[in-house]
């Protein structure tokens, strides 16, 4: 029977704090035994979202700089949501930002954006646990 | 939890340069690597410059942009910059230069002799 895990961590969107958010994404995949090439690409578009509202979500004068990540198992999918307070990640604003999204795509099965709205920006990230 | 980020160990001196990037490496170290390859290839003796890649346990995005900037400094000073990432080195790095295919904008080479034998054969040698 494959364990379920249900995570959230709240981190000043700093560069100092991806190692963390790399932390929290490689424990899970030793708590769900992933093999190391699913756990990597996890690493690799949680890490490219994380690293997406440091670069991109916020005003360099924002009072409160922060991001929220999520990671819960639901049926056969293990679900990531990152997500902030700040202005929009929009395609175009910055080249960075696209070729990341573009990268999240293609490292996971799903990817949805939601806002940008009052509540900032939420990326929701799925991997399926049957690859 | 344990400081994972990593260490930018530099040969300078020569006419070759080499910057190995051990352990993870992201936006918190990005701005000294660009320092270091900066000061290597404003260093009129510096015909070479080489990236290795064989301890990096991890690289994002960022790190990835700053040696594709570089490549075009170097390519712009008739310098040669080269990245060494062996085929059975860690293979979440190995993973984002092929999603990105980022030998399209990098010059990758699979072993230190091959960047080696590169970096003598042309400009400056």
């Amino acid at each position: 029977m494959r364990r379920e895990v249900d995570m959230q961590l709240t981190l000043a969107a700093d560069p100092a704090e991806l190692g963390k958010v790399r932390q929290m994404v490689r424990a899970i995949g030793s708590t769900l035994r992933l093999p190391a090439a699913e756990t990597n690409d996890m690493v690799l578009a949680v890490d490219e979202a994380c690293a997406n509202v440091v670069a991109h979500a916020y005003e360099p004068d924002h009072p409160e700089r922060i991001m929220h990540v999520r990671a819960h198992t639901q049926a056969d999918e293990v679900v990531f949501v990152v997500s902030d307070n700040g202005s929009p990640i929009v395609e175009g604003k910055s080249p960075g930002a696209g070729l990341g999204l573009r990268l999240i795509e293609g490292l996971s099965d799903q990817l949805e954006i939601e806002g940008p709205g009052e509540d900032g920006t939420r990326l929701t990230i799925h991997f399926s646990l049957e690859r | 939890m344990d400081d994972t980020y990593g260490q930018l160990v530099v040969q300078a001196g020569g006419p070759v340069g080499v910057v190995s990037l051990r352990g993870e490496h992201d936006h918190v170290s990005r701005s000294q690597l660009e320092g270091i390859v900066e000061t290597l290839l404003d260093d009129v003796s510096t015909r070479a410059v080489i990236i290795d890649l064989t301890d990096t346990d991890f690289v994002n995005l960022p790190v990835v942009g700053a040696l594709a900037r570089a490549t075009e400094r170097a390519n712009g000073r008739d310098k040669h910059f080269i990245v060494v990432l062996p085929e059975a080195g860690r293979s979440i790095v190995r993973r984002l230069f092929e999603l990105i295919e980022a030998d399209t904008v990098l010059r990758v080479v699979p072993s230190m002799e091959d960047a080696l034998a590169a970096a003598g054969g042309g400009a400056g040698a």
